[in-house]
């Protein structure tokens, strides 16, 4: 205890020793640290952006369809709505929100121009904490109840067609049998998403008149559903399987993760590439730190000679050099983790990327990104750091190790 | 009077084929228990080298060195570095101190290597300190001294816990000569005082009259061992 005391001691001291170049190295180390874990964050807040929107779009957390909907999402596919028992598992404590959807294939027709679109009969007060909808409308008003006459289209789709509030648009559809059908809507809404696509991409109906039109009675697309813990999923779907096996009815329940795999597929990628970039960010760290200590063992051969001289193990000195690289990462990782964790809480409350986020805007995320505090994946960025830190200083105290003492106490004069 | 270092036939070869050196050459020596010696002779004449041998700080081609009746030649690097920490004082020319600690510090560096309680430890650097002519100017560091006064506190170092010898390498060629003589006069009393074994490599004719025994080197080999009364 009392060597370690002592070597503890010489270590600080000789930290100190060049305090312009311990700053720097500080600095540096900081410095990375606070880019490594900043720039972890803000790709995790661009992913969940990219999930939030996708799973706020329509898709919520999973949903389910008749066999063969999702194949060829044909008119063809519906399902009868919910029944006692489906409606109690899906009122059950777990569930945040839960809808049911007529989704189909349409032509959205103004007096001007038409446009393909996903026509979505909804049912407006159930889409509250589900979707994106009820809290999208720019212009005009949202739907009423599941009978509202007004249709709701998309910024981007209503200029395109050359259409506004209070005028009517024309919406042709096929029906159950091959026909055509089609209905005349007044324009009741407009709303705005920072995903320009889905602008375009869909016009909302109330459910009573998208079945109305479509003449398939009570039925439905699908029904969609978020829970309040996204861990208990599986469990869910689980339940939901066994449901639908007990009452011999065949329905497709696919998970987020099934629906959006492209979104799977970039949080993976995520991750992948956050791991990535701390490996490069550390090796560049590595490359400071290690000529940093090689500079200090070669200006202190002679001290390492003495030391020897006076009866310090070689073991002694290389625990003594690890020890110097064990203040001077966790100095520079504790700071640079402090820095990076106050930029974080600075921009919790947003961070608008502005003309940086169009691109992104084509992955689904949205323009403001909000970084949170992830104090496991800090922490083992930090860990990560100030380990491989001192792992990567095993061969500068090696040097200083083998330092014959005869040779360098010879230096001295 | 009980011999504390035994060389025999001890040889150090540098170099190979036709530039080899023979820097010590069959050398037989014996070290008294309270001997204070010079280790004089022309640059290259293999003063440094031997006492190196003796200090297990360089290792011989062949021979046999024995202090107090251990064979250093026959020693690991982990086993010389425990017989310096426990038998041996080191006095160097220069770069003598521990830059990053105080005199107090490096006079009980050696002490806390070798595991003496911390209440023990002061009370023993007080006294040694006093007794070097340096008390009051403990918490100084190495900067903070003249190299008279730094050689002073690295005999201290050398002495404090009572080795079996004090090998000294040129420790006056930095020093004027009334410092010299400061030093030497301390060395003397601390010879005569703790009956301490000083073993004093120079070529600095102050110094070798100042001991008792003078060891002339030539060539690798003992050229003269006088004894004065």
């Amino acid at each position: 205890m009392e060597k370690l005391k002592l070597l503890t001691s010489l270590s600080w001291r000789n930290l100190w020793r060049n305090y312009r170049r311990t700053l720097i190295t500080f600095s540096s180390i900081g410095v990375g640290v606070w880019a490594m874990i900043v720039l972890a964050s803000l790709m995790q807040a661009w992913a969940m952006s990219t999930f939030n929107a996708s799973i706020n779009t329509l898709t919520g957390h999973a949903q389910i369809h008749a066999e063969q909907y999702l194949q060829d999402p044909n008119i063809d596919y519906r399902l009868n709505m919910p029944d006692e028992k489906q409606i109690q598992l899906l009122n059950s404590n777990i569930v945040k929100a839960w809808s049911v959807r007529v989704r189909v294939p349409a032509i959205v027709q103004s007096e001007r121009e038409n446009s393909p679109v996903m026509l979505v009969g909804i049912n407006p007060k159930t889409e509250n904490n589900l979707s994106f909808i009820p809290d999208s409308i720019s212009k005009g008003a949202y739907l009423d109840d599941k009978s509202s006459p007004g249709i709701l289209l998309g910024k981007k789709l209503a200029k395109r067609l050359r259409t506004d509030i209070n005028k009517r648009v024309v919406i042709l559809s096929q029906g159950p049998n091959g026909d055509i059908k089609e209905r005349g809507f007044r324009v009741t809404g407009i709303y705005e998403v920072e995903q320009e696509d889905t602008e375009t991409q869909y016009a909302f109906v109330s459910l009573g008149k998208a079945q109305n039109m479509l003449t398939i009675d009570n039925t439905i697309s699908e029904i969609s559903f978020v829970l309040h813990d996204l861990t208990e999923l599986d469990d869910f779907i689980n339940h939901y399987k066994a449901l639908n096996i007990q009452q011999k009815i065949k329905l497709d329940i696919k998970s987020w993760s099934e629906l959006e795999p492209f979104t799977l597929a970039l949080l993976d990628m995520t991750s992948g590439t956050i791991a990535l970039l701390t490996v490069i960010m550390f090796v560049l760290i590595a490359f400071g730190l290690v000529n940093t200590l090689l500079m200090a063992v070669y200006e202190r051969t002679r001290e390492f000679g003495l030391l020897q001289a006076l009866g310090m193990k070689p073991s002694y000195i290389l625990l003594m050099i690890l020890i110097e690289s064990t203040f001077l990462m966790g100095i520079g990782v504790i700071v640079g983790t402090i820095l990076s964790l106050s930029t974080i809480q600075l921009f919790s409350d947003g961070l608008d990327l502005g003309a940086l986020a169009e691109g992104s805007t084509m992955f689904g995320a949205g323009r403001v990104m909000y970084p949170e505090i992830n104090w496991l994946q800090s922490s083992a960025i930090a860990m990560f750091v100030w380990l491989m830190g001192i792992v990567t200083s095993l061969y500068p105290a090696w040097r200083a190790s083998r330092e014959v003492p005869v040779e360098t106490i010879n230096k001295a004069y | 009077m009980s011999v504390i270092v035994s060389c025999e036939s001890l040889n150090k070869i540098y170099g190979a084929d036709e530039l080899q050196v023979h820097a010590v050459d069959a050398v037989n020596l014996q070290i008294n228990k309270g001997d204070f010696i010079s280790l004089s002779g022309p640059s290259g004449s293999g003063k440094t080298t031997l006492l190196n041998l003796i200090g297990g700080l360089d290792t011989a081609t062949s021979g046999k060195i024995t202090l107090d009746d251990k064979r250093v030649d026959k020693m690991n690097k982990a086993e010389l570095a425990d017989m310096r920490l426990m038998h041996i004082g080191f006095v160097f020319q220069a770069y003598n101190l521990i830059p990053v600690l105080s005199a107090y510090e490096n006079i009980e560096f050696i002490m806390q290597l070798q595991g003496i309680p911390a209440e023990n430890r002061r009370a023993k650097a007080d006294a040694i300190l006093q007794e070097v002519g340096l008390s009051g100017m403990g918490e100084r560091r190495p900067a903070q001294m003249s190299g008279g006064q730094q050689q002073r506190v690295a005999v201290a170092r050398a002495i404090v816990s009572q080795p079996s010898i004090v090998l000294a390498d040129e420790p006056t060629a930095n020093l004027d000569s009334h410092t010299s003589n400061d030093l030497l006069d301390l060395m003397k009393q601390l010879n005569k005082q703790h009956n301490t074994t000083f073993v004093i490599a120079t070529h600095d004719q102050q110094v070798i009259d100042f001991t008792q025994r003078r060891i002339h080197m030539l060539d690798g080999k003992i050229d003269r061992d006088e004894t004065s009364l």
